[in-house]
């Protein structure tokens, strides 16, 4: 027995070892906060590098794409050039700051058309996988950000927070196929859950096949389920098919947030947390 | 234990990387996958023990800073690690082209037994009816990078951390 597993060591301990993942798997599932210490300390600790290369990246795109505009008029000569150089990334720097500016100011807008608490954060990071949909932000359980909350821009709803450390939190995003959010036609109010499909569209579940949809209906948040507060814009019906068969029909929503384009968000903080006081 | 130190640094590094820069790199809903190459690097390259011990902290960062349940990544890196250490014992795997291959391969393998997981776990899941290009689209750009990577990673072992690590086949 003894040399048998002198033999098969290493094969052994792998099936120990996979085993052990799968009941982790088993746990994690089941959305018991099993590593919930070290996960909570490996987040927070990523903020800063995160944070750096995030507005690194944000500072030479924004920086390229301006150039680019301004290049064509650089035929003076090499004194001027210098200074014109210097001219030019000032005058970026006071674009991207005007642009901020109405970005940040429309979120204000519609931060006080929400009627309660939110907390505005910025977008770190993507999701490290190419299956799941979620993002960073740079808010946590410091800025009272709690597991559950709804997450939103003035364009629509974006997700929900799903993890939180002290500094940094994740949001599913609604394109996720893990995520349900109770929505609504708002021409007809019929109801439907609307769930992720990796790319960049969404599916309304079990919408009753005797409801009329057409293609251009506008999807709204119901209130149900208090994530998010009712009509909040979701999407817009891009599809709409009915078999012959079945109690539901399918139907396809685009969302109405450009999830490529997200820089800022509001954490709706009245709404949704598990675990809040 | 400075050397095991050095490479989780960079596992977590990776993980940054992956979360932020290589998104500009997307080709659709795809990106190229760095931490499954480290971990095939690891697979074929490392000693069993160290490169278990990374590979399951590697898993458990994807599983931390990706939208899937704990514990989905743990399994699927520490099979792919096992399965490449196995093979490695019979195929020879120093060449670009056997190189390509194998995470090809492995990277269709990977991303077909995660949504089977997930299908098996959550059978409610919603999946997109164009899943099989973006697997393949997945596992031909992860292959393209592969050997890229592969090489980097051994000079960053060679130059910084230690010769003896590189076991070598």
């Amino acid at each position: 027995m003894l040399e048998f597993i002198k033999r098969h060591r290493q094969g052994l301990i792998t099936i120990i070892i996979l085993l052990g993942a799968i009941q982790l798997l088993s746990l994690g599932l089941r959305g018991e906060g099993i590593l919930s210490l070290p996960s909570r300390a490996i987040l927070t600790l990523s903020y800063y590098p995160l944070k750096a290369i995030s507005s690194g990246i944000n500072a030479v795109q924004d920086l390229g794409k301006h150039y680019l505009f301004l290049v064509n008029l650089s035929k003076e000569n090499e004194a001027l050039k210098r200074e014109l150089d210097q001219l030019r990334f000032e005058k970026n720097q006071l674009i991207e700051v005007a642009l901020e500016n109405d970005r940040l100011r429309a979120l204000l807008d519609f931060k006080r058309s929400l009627g309660g608490p939110a907390i505005p954060a910025e977008v770190v990071g993507e999701d490290t996988s190419s299956w799941f949909r979620t993002i960073l932000i740079n808010k946590g359980s410091e800025d009272k950000v709690a597991r559950g909350m709804g997450v939103v821009t003035k364009e629509g709803i974006v997700g929900q927070v799903s993890k939180v450390s002290a500094r940094l939190s994740q949001v599913l995003l609604i394109v996720d196929p893990s995520s349900n959010v109770d929505t609504l036609i708002r021409r007809n109010r019929a109801k439907g859950i609307l769930t992720g499909k990796t790319e960049r569209v969404c599916q309304l579940k079990y919408l009753s096949r005797l409801e009329e949809i057409k293609i251009g209906d506008e999807v709204v948040t119901s209130g149900i389920g208090g994530i998010f507060p009712k009509g909040l814009e979701v999407g817009v019906v891009n599809s709409v098919e009915k078999k012959s068969y079945g109690m539901f029909q399918n139907v396809l929503v685009t969302p109405k947030v450009d999830f490529g384009k997200l820089e800022e968000v509001l954490v709706l903080s009245q709404t949704g947390a598990i675990d809040w006081p | 234990m400075k050397r095991f130190l050095s490479l989780l640094l960079i596992s977590w590094f990776l993980i940054i990387l992956q979360t932020t820069l290589l998104k500009l790199f997307s080709v659709g809903v795809v990106i190229p996958d760095l931490v499954f190459l480290t971990v095939l690097y690891l697979g074929l390259f490392h000693k069993f023990r160290r490169g278990s011990a990374i590979t399951f902290f590697l898993g458990y960062l994807m599983d931390l800073f990706s939208g899937s349940p704990m514990g989905l990544y743990i399994f699927l890196y520490l099979g792919s690690f096992s399965i490449t250490q196995l093979i490695r014992e019979v195929v020879y795997f120093k060449s670009i082209p056997s190189q390509v291959i194998y995470v090809l391969i492995l990277s269709f393998g990977n991303s077909l037994l995660l949504f089977l997981l997930l299908w098996i776990f959550s059978p409610s899941l919603s999946l997109p009816s164009s899943l099989l290009k973006w697997i393949i689209i997945q596992g031909v750009y992860n292959a393209l990078v592969g050997p890229f990577l592969f090489l980097l990673l051994e000079r960053i072992n060679q130059r910084f951390l230690d010769n003896s690590l590189l076991e070598g086949i």
